[in-house]
């Protein structure tokens, strides 16, 4: 069977906006919301031209004929606007995007294809403890050289290693470390550390130049002794086990990764060791508000598919908009996404501004931080700068951990990436009812983000242990 | 009861698990005779005949077991159960015959039937398992644009057209040809009316325990896993969320076999939409919640949990709720 050549692109209607004016404008301080509009327009833009058209076929092309494919020239296109580096400092060559500016980027992406969307999303999630690292050493070595390569024409992606074989969910949150059966284990040697073990569900694993792995270095001990590492695809000892057989979102690759004695040197670590579970907090802090993002935007996605199709004129009646039974629920899935989008909104405005350094601040390190670079780069100087920026993340650690500003930041993201991922299923099984099957190419795409849904309330922490870790608040006097 | 069944649960749990599987994967490895051994081995489309008094509710029983195995397969039979429950208060039909019909029966489409030299013509899309059908019960508008149903026994062509659904392999979803077919004289033509209701609804009987058999299956896998998987020294069926998730299954499980021996009495017909309307978001929720305990693995091909949401997702959009709320 081979895919239908003649088969339309995916039509787009953005039927959301007869319902509700852009709602950010109300939301947030101005200056903010013309940021959020321009990124939301190159956003469509860019799915207009390269995912709609060929979304359905990626989705097929990976199913059934190449388990492995990539789609690397739509990526390429990402990169040339930035999506790549757009959380990177602008220290760095990168866009210096603010979580909620990259939240209000992937909603508008994964409306066409959550799977496309999260290569960028995934690549920003692996770099996430690169960029949070604050540290010169590692950003020079890392995000600086992916936007020179990038500049060749070269994608360089990043992927976050946590989850186990054995332990899944539990990997996320210090309780489940204390009891996890942890498989991988750095052990410390001279210079740095051996790691051993496996990681699964690995997003953009398979594609990754660098793994930024999260692992203990004494697994008895994974809650005191738990670090994050970066490990280079081409390591001695690192292999692509597999990648998984998925019911949805195939555009970006899980793959199960194994490292056999491989060398990390300190240089390599990001923070002290034992720090690694304040730093999978924080990405956990930052990055569950753009999977709500995400999940926002499949559900948006499918809104846009069902209301086009209902407005069709040759859409019959019982599914049709001229029916008030279609329009009310049209008008049901449209408020959950509005609830989902101000859940998200709320969650990545509030972590941008409670833990990030205030933008005005890392713009304005642009200029010195260029004018000292030849200084910077030199060997000597970046060691220095590692012990330096290792020390300043430790300090950092503390003071968010003790002004309770990383576990309020937590309960807010994990709430918008519960309410998004409920929403996305939610709404995607409801613009099946409405499409009737073979209607393409409504009927396909509908289909398509509907098994793409269910993953959103699978990663980033199952929705339960999401749930779960906002409740133990409760029990917190 | 239990002769018929007990060969069919036999089977289901011997071969059709890992068959529907592998047929997933590989749907080529479903061959054309693949369904005539199945049916060779456990008679069910002979059931009208073995006990009439007791068809339907051993129907609903084979439709409950199969999809406990393979929701495909089950779809076969309970769309045949449906056609042939409905048209034998009507007229005889030929026994141990596969009845196929379009199930998305809104569509406009109609096969030009000229009574006069009873030939068939035109052609009709998006049939599912149009490739293993024997007799067809399909739309017809005859030269005086009088339009209605007619039972037609023969083979015809079918070409596969690329599959639209996103589960039920490895059934495949065709078009049927009718170019200058000659019909038979004794079958059964009924002109559009009232009936239609009724025979849309009979899908429904038979949906609701293909529906239990779907989330016994799903249930199945994720206790199973739920039991074997260890997190943090003890197995996640003893984390309070796992158990609520597996409870909530279980209950809604109880529910749908419960229904699925609903006895069929004077209003069924608006009954049983109201039933259908009322357990389908349940279902669904069940087999969510199936892939939810399993997380990550419930995703993935390799656990076969997803399979069961792909084909209850294929049904539920054949079926359509809106269908039935908005009549």
């Amino acid at each position: 069977m081979k895919y239908p050549e003649d088969l339309p692109s995916i039509p787009v209607n953005y039927a959301e906006e007869k319902l509700f004016s852009p709602e950010i404008n109300h939301l947030v301080e101005k200056r903010l919301s013309k940021r959020f509009e321009k990124i939301r327009r190159d956003a469509r833009d860019f799915s207009e031209k390269f995912i709609y058209p060929s979304a359905l076929k990626i989705d097929w092309i990976i199913k059934n004929e190449d388990h492995d494919y990539t789609p690397w020239d739509i990526v390429k296109e990402g990169m040339k606007r930035g999506y790549l580096s757009f959380m990177y400092p602008k220290v760095t060559g990168g866009k210096g995007g603010l979580t909620a500016e990259f939240a209000v980027l992937m909603e508008e992406l994964s409306a066409a294809c959550p799977g496309i969307a999260n290569i960028f999303g995934a690549n920003a999630l692996g770099a996430a403890a690169i960029v949070f690292s604050f540290n010169p050493d590692i950003w020079e070595r890392y995000l600086v050289r992916a936007v020179e390569a990038e500049k060749m024409g070269e994608p360089v992606i990043f992927a976050w290693a946590i989850t186990e074989p054995s332990a899944g969910s539990d990997v996320e949150y210090d309780e489940g470390l204390e009891k996890g059966t942890l498989t991988c284990e750095a052990k410390p040697v001279v210079g740095g550390f051996r790691l051993s073990g496996r990681k699964v569900f690995i997003s953009n694993g398979s594609i990754a130049k660098y793994i930024v792995v999260k692992a203990a270095t004494d697994k008895k001990r994974g809650r005191e002794t738990w670090s994050t590492f970066i490990v280079s695809s081409s390591a001695e000892g690192f292999r692509v086990v597999r990648t998984e057989y998925k019911m949805g979102q195939v555009a970006c690759p899980a793959a199960e990764l194994e490292f056999d004695e491989v060398f990390i040197s300190r240089r390599d670590t990001i923070g002290p060791v034992g720090s690694g579970r304040i730093m999978s907090k924080l990405i956990l802090a930052a990055s569950r508000g753009p999977v709500g993002a995400i999940s926002t935007g499949i559900a948006l996605g499918a809104f846009r598919l069902a209301a086009g199709y209902a407005m069709r004129e040759d859409t019959p009646y019982s599914r049709s908009i001229r029916n008030p039974v279609i329009r009310e629920i049209l008008v049901e899935m449209f408020n959950r996404i509005r609830t989902a989008r101000l859940s998200y909104l709320e969650a990545t405005s509030n972590f941008d501004k409670l833990l990030l350094p205030p933008r005005s601040i890392m713009d304005g390190a642009e200029k010195p931080y260029r004018a000292l670079t030849p200084l910077i780069r030199r060997e000597n100087i970046l060691e220095k700068l590692h012990r330096i920026g290792d020390k300043i993340l430790e300090r950092y650690f503390d003071h968010i951990v003790s002004s309770g500003k990383l576990d309020a930041q937590y309960k807010l993201a994990s709430s918008a990436k519960v309410i998004g991922s409920d929403t996305a299923v939610w709404v995607a099984s409801r613009a099946l009812d409405i499409i009737r099957p073979g209607d393409h190419p409504y009927w396909l795409a509908a289909q398509k983000l509907y098994r793409d849904a269910k993953l959103v309330q699978i990663y980033e922490g199952t929705n339960q242990l999401n749930k779960q870790s906002i409740g133990n608040f409760l029990l917190t006097g | 009861m239990e002769e018929i069944l007990k060969p069919v649960e036999k089977f289901v749990k011997k071969e059709l698990i890992e068959n529907c599987h592998l047929w997933d994967a590989e749907p080529q490895q479903f061959r054309k005779d693949t369904f005539r051994q199945i049916e060779k081995k456990l008679g069910i489309l002979q059931l009208p005949e073995i006990d009439k008094e007791n068809f339907i509710s051993n129907a609903r029983g084979v439709v409950r077991l199969l999809a406990s195995g393979c929701g495909s397969i089950a779809f076969i039979y309970a769309v045949n159960f449906a056609i042939t429950s409905f048209l034998k208060e009507r007229t005889s039909l030929p026994s141990g015959k596969l009845f196929i019909s379009p199930v998305i029966i809104e569509k406009d489409d109609w096969l030009f039937y000229f009574k006069r030299e009873k030939k068939l013509s035109g052609k009709l899309d998006g049939i599912i398992a149009g490739d293993l059908g024997e007799i067809f019960f399909l739309p017809v508008a005859r030269e005086n644009d009088e339009r209605g149903w007619l039972l037609i026994e023969g083979t015809t062509s079918y070409s596969e057209e690329n599959s639209f659904l996103p589960g039920l392999r490895p059934l495949t979803t065709g078009r049927i040809n009718f170019e200058n077919f000659s019909l038979k004289d004794d079958l059964l033509f009924l002109p559009q009316g009232e009936w239609f209701e009724e025979f849309k609804s009979w899908f429904l009987i038979y949906l609701i325990p293909l529906f239990s058999g779907l989330v016994e299956n799903a249930l199945n896998i994720s206790e199973n896993y739920a039991k074997e998987r260890f997190q943090g020294g003890q197995p996640i069926i003893e984390i309070p969320s796992v158990r609520r998730l597996l409870n909530s299954i279980r209950a809604t499980l109880a529910t749908l076999n419960h229904l699925s021996s609903y006895p069929i009495k004077s209003r069924w017909i608006e009954e049983i939409r109201k039933i259908y309307i009322s357990i389908i978001d349940d279902a669904e929720e069940a087999i969510l919640n199936s892939i939810q305990v399993m997380g990550g693995y419930g995703y993935m091909q390799d656990y076969r949990v997803e399979r069961i949401l792909r084909d209850f997702r294929s049904i539920r959009s054949i079926f359509s709720p809106l269908e039935y709320i908005t009549e």
